[in-house]
């Protein structure tokens, strides 16, 4: 049993004990196990590691730190220095690497980079930096990034409440229900202009208000943790490796607005994610920093957590609600909205993750040094999911108001095999693309929208030259004709049309009039779908017609494939020049498509051809050409 | 009622006064004035999944006018509301979503009499149509049957293009009472049901329920549960609930004589 934390010293001693478990006396090594480190491989190592020390290393977890690209990472903390972060780690560079970590070394084989003061910064001990290491402001990667919500993922054990203390966590709850009234929290949060990171960018403290002000108890707070774009897992990687941060931040808010109870809702597909935040409400309540009473005050609160089955309608606020009340999961229309009748017909204030990771940091710096951050419009940080063709693969929080191209090519570092970048997607699957000649705009919520795009929840795709855009528009309007709950018309059969539509363009079937066909179909679907799903599902086919109309021309007209991406548009074809007649091509085609004997330039037999394109990537010659 | 209760709002130029709360196609119906409806039903709070009863509104705020497309059947009215409902934008977006519904049920007599009113092309979009019903998911059916019957007979399953309207798992289920309410209270009349013999055969559902006889001419009346989930609902004596209804009525007239 745990001692409660009740006065500020319970929590000072609490914050103690973190900042030794950070910083302690002995080696210790922190694998990154979030989903992604796990993915590559992070457990094996986590094994090796544990088989190979004894009991004077300490050996634990952590979350992701963003470079997924470069995981499995662990750091590694000698005494007396700043942690080193040690990345694409395999049972061979162990090896070399172990033996010296445990000698209390920090070689430069396979080192990212030195943690310091600019992580650390209030918290604890003031340490070495080491020479020859690269530190976290030196890396592209992270330079231009400013980690307000990812602050502790990936540095501390998400596990442990002591360490998130020793971050400085929970001083603000306790700031906030010790020293201000409910209103001045709101205010301080409407102050800050924070905008909900989910998707609408509604400011976050106008929500409380409204939900505040309205009649009708109990009142409940929701995390939305559905996070059903595809490709993003911000979410998910603030979960796993910062719990404590999104608890916290509910409870400020349950105090803010008058909610006796929460409720995370997160999907079932996040198995690491839903584990962590069992884990941390046991803690969480086991120090009575959440149940009754919290800090000694009249002030209590809890949260439950329900799993949603991965459908995408039900992150739409009104279909998760309906969907923890054990409904459906399909919106209503929301001229009455949820903050005055939302769950069980209560006033219910819904955010999403990264908003209620926000609202800690807030508190504590205060919404003056908040509103610094970002832009006018849009205040403070967002994390983006970086993927698709780009070197970095990952996750990146940057200051609003930076723009695309800093993102992609100096964090991101560009696109790799030296192929030309072509747009990029914001705003997940009813988002839009952007392309290279607005690379310049800021990332910010009006400056999205206003080209056609929108933040959403912070999925980034980048695309190269390799992409055909009316089969990329294809993709994603193909995800939402699967994730349209069907309950309207105009989003169940329109989406439905709009792929056939462009179905056909990609097979080489489409008529010149489908374009207008496309067009008119978008503009019933905006105007008379029930929910955003619906009014905001024909964006990528418009973006696309708006920044590459040549493609679809291209598609129609002269019935090619600019980037020769559609099957039915190209053929693959063998230079006799180049053709060494190796037979390579011959022996992997699956439908012995190919001809020839030695020394005689192969052929392709048109009629057996399915254009599976792996001669095209077996030929050690480039012989094979797409045309 | 306050004063505050009251919305004052102008349809095609028309201005009406409604409480708070009533929506706008409410007011229209009031004014007569005609909008095309599939999935409002008098009987069921309204769901808004049809789209056929879009209309055009706007409203001055704080200077600025708002002007959009939405559902009058969902639609809550406010004050100084302005609606149209029939522009030409309107029955641009009216006629496509009947192409969108014609695509799914191309045989329904309600969507064809209405396609001509608003000459809507049937072959412009790709069959979406599953071949064996006229089903255009208004979802009444389901509404009438789970909160107005209290059977819980049927449901949805699947959602987008895939989603339909089924019996629990698509199998014989023994919650249904026969009552029909579903199929009054369809518009396309996509649900199949017969009498055969002593038996009710709801085909779309999957019900085959026995008919009670008459204990007086001894004619299959009603379905035997019906009858029994009557018992607890009306307070008739359980002799004459077992009479079909002429018999029942002319225990009455014998009665009043
Ligand atoms: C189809 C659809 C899917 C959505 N999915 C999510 C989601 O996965 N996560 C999320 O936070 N918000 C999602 N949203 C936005 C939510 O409805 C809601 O606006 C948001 O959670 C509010 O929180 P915020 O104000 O903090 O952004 C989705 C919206 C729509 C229309
Ligand atoms: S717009 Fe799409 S997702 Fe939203 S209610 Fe209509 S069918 Fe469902
Ligand atoms: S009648 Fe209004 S949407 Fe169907």
């Amino acid at each position: 049993m745990k001692t409660k934390i009740v006065t500020k010293e319970d929590l000072d001693i609490l914050n103690n004990e973190g900042i030794h478990h950070i910083f302690p006396d002995k080696i210790k090594l922190s694998i990154q196990m979030g989903t992604c480190g796990k993915a590559s491989g992070a457990e094996r190592i986590y094994h090796i590691i544990k088989n190979k020390i004894n009991t004077d290393i300490l050996l634990t977890s952590t979350g992701c730190i963003g470079l997924c690209e470069k995981e499995p990472m662990v750091n590694v903390f000698v005494p007396g220095y700043y942690p080193v972060v040690y990345c694409d780690l395999d049972e061979e560079a162990l090896e070399e690497l172990l033996p010296a970590w445990i000698q209390g070394e920090l070689p430069e084989k396979n080192c990212l980079m030195q943690l310091n003061r600019t992580t650390f910064n209030t918290n604890g001990p003031i340490l070495k930096v080491k020479e020859n290491i690269p530190q976290m402001e030196e890396v592209s990667f992270f330079k231009l990034q400013k980690k307000i919500a990812l602050q502790n993922s990936g540095i501390i054990d998400p596990f442990s409440v002591e360490e998130y203390t020793g971050r400085g966590g929970y001083y603000s709850l306790y700031h906030v229900l010790k020293d201000l009234a409910p209103e001045k929290v709101i205010e301080i949060i409407t102050d800050s202009g924070l905008r909900g990171r989910g998707g609408g960018g509604f400011l976050t403290g106008r929500k409380w208000q409204s939900c505040r002000n309205a009649p009708g108890e109990p009142k409940y707070v929701i995390c939305n943790a559905d996070e059903g774009d595809p490709g993003a897992y911000m979410d998910r990687t603030v979960i796993e490796g910062d719990p404590f941060r999104i608890l916290e931040g509910m409870a400020i808010g349950a105090y803010g607005i008058g909610s006796p109870e929460g409720y995370i809702y997160v999907r079932t597909e996040y198995p690491l994610a839903v584990e962590t935040l069992h884990k941390a409400i046991r803690e969480a309540r086991e120090y009575g920093l959440l149940g009754e009473h919290i800090f000694g005050t009249d002030f209590s609160f809890d949260i439950n957590i329900r799993r949603g089955g991965g459908a995408f309608i039900c992150g739409e606020s009104t279909a998760l609600m309906a969907s923890i009340e054990g409904k459906v999961g399909e919106p209503r229309v929301k001229h009455i909205h949820t903050v005055v009748s939302g769950f069980r017909e209560k006033p219910t204030t819904l955010n999403n993750v990264e908003t209620w990771a926000n609202i800690p940091a807030i508190i504590s710096m205060g919404s003056e040094e908040f509103k610094k951050i970002g832009t006018k419009g849009s205040t403070g940080t967002k994390v983006f999911s970086v993927v698709g063709k780009i070197m970095n693969n990952g996750l990146v929080e940057i200051p609003m108001g930076i723009t695309v191209k800093e993102i992609i090519f100096d964090i991101g570092g560009g696109i790799p095999f030296g192929k030309k970048f072509k747009a990029v997607q914001t705003g997940g699957p009813s988002g839009g693309c952007i392309p290279e000649k607005l690379l310049d705009m800021p990332v910010d919520f009006d400056e999205l929208k206003k080209a056609g795009s929108m933040m959403g929840s912070g999925g980034m795709i980048i695309m190269d030259e390799d992409t055909c855009m009316v089969d990329v528009a294809r993709y994603f309007v193909s995800f939402l004709v699967q994730e349209s709950c069907g309950k309207c018309t105009s989003c169940r059969e329109g989406t439905y049309q709009l792929f056939n539509i462009l179905n056909r363009i990609t097979e080489g079937q489409g008529k010149e009039e489908d374009i207008t066909l496309l067009e008119e179909l978008s503009e019933t679907i905006i105007d008379t779908s029930l929910c955003a799903l619906g009014k905001t599902a024909p964006n990528p086919v418009l973006s696309t017609l708006k920044y590459f109309r040549d493609e679809y021309d291209a598609h129609i007209k002269e019935k090619k494939c600019p980037a020769r991406v559609c099957k039915a548009l190209i053929e693959y074809r063998i230079i006799p020049e180049k053709c060494t007649a190796c037979g390579k091509c011959r022996k992997a085609c699956p439908y012995n498509a190919i001809a020839g004997e030695k020394k005689v330039p192969h052929q392709i037999i048109k009629d057996k051809c399915v254009k599976c394109g792996i001669c095209f990537e077996i030929c050690p010659f480039d012989a094979i050409t797409k045309v | 009622m306050e004063e505050k209760d009251i919305c004052t709002i102008k349809i095609d130029g028309k201005k009406i006064s409604l409480a708070k709360g009533s929506t706008v196609l409410e007011g229209a119906k009031m004014l007569g004035i005609f909008i095309p409806t599939l999935c409002y039903h008098e009987a069921l709070p309204p769901r808004g999944n049809c789209r056929l009863c879009i209309v055009e509104m706007s409203i001055v705020k704080r200077g600025r006018t708002y002007s959009w497309i939405d559902a009058s059947c969902v639609y809550p009215v406010e004050d100084g509301l302005i609606v149209q409902t029939d522009t030409p934008k309107v029955r641009r977006e009216r006629k496509l979503i009947l192409e969108l519904l014609l695509s799914r049920a191309p045989d329904s007599d309600v969507l064809n009499k209405l396609a001509v009113e608003y000459d809507a092309d049937k072959n412009r979009f790709v069959s979406s149509d599953n071949g064996d019903s006229n089903c255009i998911l208004c979802g009444l059916c389901v509404d009438v049957c789970n909160n107005l019957m209290h059977s819980s007979g049927i449901g949805t399953a699947f959602r987008g293009i895939n989603k339909k309207v089924v019996s629990p798992f698509n199998i014989t289920q023994e919650v249904c009472t026969g009552c029909l309410a579903c199929i009054s209270v369809c518009p396309t009349g996509a649900i199949k049901a017969r009498f055969e013999g002593e038996n009710l055969n709801i085909e779309t559902w999957n019900v085959k329920l026995k008919m009670l006889k008459c204990h007086s001419c001894g004619k299959p009346f009603y379905p035997g549960v019906y009858v029994d989930m009557l018992k607890d609902k009306v307070t008739m004596a359980e002799e004459l609930l077992k009479k079909c209804p002429e018999c029942r009525r002319k225990v009455f007239r014998l009665s009043v004589k």
